[in-house]
């Protein structure tokens, strides 16, 4: 009977989480059962007094401490009010915290000479050095007051007519003169980088400028507000940086994509594990 | 016999709403009052928060919970009532809290005109369940005490120039007798008792044997050092009513020795069902309480009739250990929790003395009036109910 009694009592009883009472080793102090290691308390106070810890004295010890205790009781009193869940700022923090700590293993890997030159060779369009051009863009207006009985035909037949004169050899000023081209300001005569160039002359022409070599005048290209010709007369396509020169940028990149990848990699694990409802009509 | 059968069986489904243990209803607030500041943080079980607002949806549950404890806490003052402030952000008046997976937690900060005269109102859960109870610490001048919130104390007005007094003992004696007399459990215990009783002096190690129970209990949920396993707790009460059921069946008729082999071998089963379903604790206590029920019954046949009050003694200690359950969310100082239990446990004891001692003296009173049949038919039928519920606990508790 008294073996039986023993035998409940053990199964009906489980040993209850005793408080810690004293501080364990390897902790400067216990905050509601919450341990502050003695290595951060090391490493705060030579932080904050620009010392090795042996030489501080106890003053500065107990200053640090004690902002440390009032650190862990904030950060408590955060929990319980749940302000992970509620507040953007601490959501952010904490996503950016927990990325970290996925890409940490990945980002203490130091990749090889050749894994770099592997990297450069895959992305080697975004290692470019900027092209520059400079060209003339002549346009032959319509519908204008000046130009009241020029047709849209019309217009295209003289800039078929002005590109053949040119290729042919005739002069700018001529062909400008003979058939009522004007420059359209978009470029100002000066060379341009293929960015400004782009703004400048806007999506339309700079597709076409973009593939035209030295000396090269283009077909009659008609925009909101006219013919335009364009002439090529200098164009610095963009060239692809050595590895050497770009070596540093390039490792970086590749840091930021291993980073990427772990950080996807992380997610893609969490949602397997999670369970996702979304409401109907809605869509990720 | 086959309307005695009848009867049992119809006592049996009338037990089957207690398959699960009568629930205490309990909650925990702690109101710090500083100046005219006063600051309460109210903390539900979850099972309470979805009796209340009838959702499992916790989402939900916090939304409707947060206007149900905004409508139903209140503190006022000397110069009139104090308006909850809204804690900015996009909280409102109430901030729900974190913390932990079983409660709800909530925090209200109330402004007051003066300082003075301030009364706490708290009507939380009281008009859905009488029963319930708010453990309330207090901190008013540098001092925490504890209080309790009843359906009959729902406010409290506290000293202007002096900490709340402490909650006298008397208050948590009255809960142990509701407790008590709530239980199905200990009223199943105590008939069995007086039917197993055969003298005063019977009757006397009965009230020792229950006292023991409580005191041992007391010791151990006071000490800290373990907490019981609620499901297998409850449970193991109804292995405890079914063993004194059969008891009292078996332990003067000639199918003593098969009773002990049917139940020890429903108990062993339990326990490799149990242990199949990876609960080892569980299934130790089984196996526990086969070879205790072999052991009474061993002892009723050697000729000692009052092995059966371990069965008595373990029942009190569990019930206490369940009723010490709900505590450790009040975060009592030692001393409070003390006091606390003793009350609980001293409730309890009181309400199951006086009924044994009643029903024992009526029974005895009126043997000398009707034939010893009567008495026979009354302790078959009796152990027949009890062997039921008792056996029927055990299982559903088991599995729920």
């Amino acid at each position: 009977m008294a073996l039986g009694v023993l035998l409940a009592l053990v199964g009906l009883f489980r040993t209850a989480p005793l408080p810690q009472t004293t501080v364990p080793p390897g902790y400067v102090a216990l905050v509601n059962q919450k341990g502050l290691l003695m290595s951060d308390f090391i490493a705060q106070t030579q932080v904050e007094t620009s010392k090795p810890f042996a030489q501080t004295t106890p003053a500065e010890r107990s200053k640090v401490l004690r902002e440390m205790i009032d650190e862990e009781l904030l950060v408590q009193r955060a929990m319980v009010l749940d302000i992970p869940e509620t507040t953007n700022e601490v959501r952010g923090s904490l996503v950016s915290a927990v990325n970290a700590q996925v890409a940490a293993p990945v980002l203490a890997y130091v990749p090889s000479d050749a894994e770099l030159r592997a990297y450069y060779e895959k992305y080697r369009q975004n290692y470019t050095g900027p092209g520059s051009m400079m060209l003339h863009d002549l346009v032959l207006h319509i519908g204008g007051f000046q130009n009241a009985d020029q047709s849209a035909t019309q217009a295209q037949a003289d800039a078929t007519e002005a590109v053949y004169q040119l290729r042919s050899g005739a002069s700018l000023a001529y062909v400008m003169e003979h058939f009522g081209f004007v420059n359209s300001g978009r470029m100002d005569e000066t060379e341009q980088l293929d960015f400004a160039a782009k703004l400048h002359l806007g999506d339309k022409l700079y597709a076409i400028a973009a593939r035209m070599r030295d000396g090269e005048v283009s077909e009659p290209i008609q925009d909101r507000d006219g013919v335009h010709i364009l002439v090529m007369v200098r164009h610095q396509f963009p060239k692809v940086a050595d590895f050497a020169a770009v070596r540093d940028r390039v490792y970086l990149d590749f840091r930021a994509a291993a980073s990427s990848r772990a950080t996807q990699e992380n997610l893609a694990l969490l949602r397997t594990q999670a369970q996702i409802l979304i409401a109907p009509g809605m869509a990720e | 016999m086959k309307s005695l059968v009848w009867l049992a069986l119809v006592w049996l489904a009338g037990g089957a709403g207690a398959a699960v243990a009568a629930d205490q209803s309990v909650s925990y607030s702690t109101w710090i009052v500083s100046g005219n500041m006063v600051t309460l943080r109210l903390t539900l079980p979850v099972r309470e928060a979805r009796h209340l607002v009838g959702s499992s949806v916790p989402v939900l549950t916090t939304d409707r919970l947060k206007e149900y404890v905004l409508q139903h806490v209140a503190v006022s003052s000397a110069a009139g009532s104090c308006p909850a402030i809204d804690q900015g952000y996009d909280l409102g008046q109430v901030d729900p809290l974190a913390v932990g997976p079983d409660l709800y937690g909530f925090e209200l900060v109330y402004r007051c005109p003066t300082a003075t005269g301030i009364t706490l109102r708290d009507a939380v859960l009281f008009a859905e369940r009488p029963q319930h109870v708010d453990f309330a610490r207090i901190r008013t001048h540098g001092e925490v005490h504890e209080q309790l919130f009843t359906f009959s104390h729902q406010r409290l007005r506290l000293p202007d120039a002096a900490p709340v007094p402490e909650e006298a003992v008397s208050a948590f004696v009255r809960i142990g007798l509701l407790h008590a007399i709530e239980g199905a459990e200990g009223w199943c215990v105590v008939l069995a008792a007086v039917l197993l009783v055969r003298r005063w002096r019977d009757v006397a190690g009965v009230l020792i044997v229950l006292a023991f129970g409580y005191l041992v209990s007391l010791g151990l949920s006071a000490s800290g050092w373990v907490l019981p396993r609620l499901p297998a707790s409850e449970a193991f009460v109804g292995l405890l009513v079914g063993g004194l059921g059969a008891v009292l069946a078996l332990r003067e008729g000639p199918y003593r020795m098969r009773g002990l082999l049917v139940w020890a071998s429903l108990l062993v089963l339990l326990g490799l069902t149990a242990s199949i379903v990876h609960a080892p604790a569980t299934a130790l206590a089984l196996l526990g309480g086969a070879l205790l029920f072999a052991g009474v019954m061993r002892s009723a046949g050697a000729g000692a009739e009052r092995g059966w009050l371990v069965l008595v003694g373990l029942f009190a200690l569990l019930d206490g250990a369940v009723m010490a359950s709900v505590l450790p969310p009040a975060q009592l100082s030692r001393h409070s929790l003390l006091r606390v239990l003793a009350g609980l446990d001293g409730g309890a004891w009181i309400i199951q003395s006086l009924t044994l001692a009643a029903l024992a003296g009526l029974l005895w009173h009126f043997r000398a009036r009707f034939v010893i049949a009567a008495r026979a038919v009354l302790e078959d039928v009796c152990a027949a109910v009890l062997s039921g519920i008792g056996t029927f606990w055990l299982v559903s508790r088991l599995w729920t």
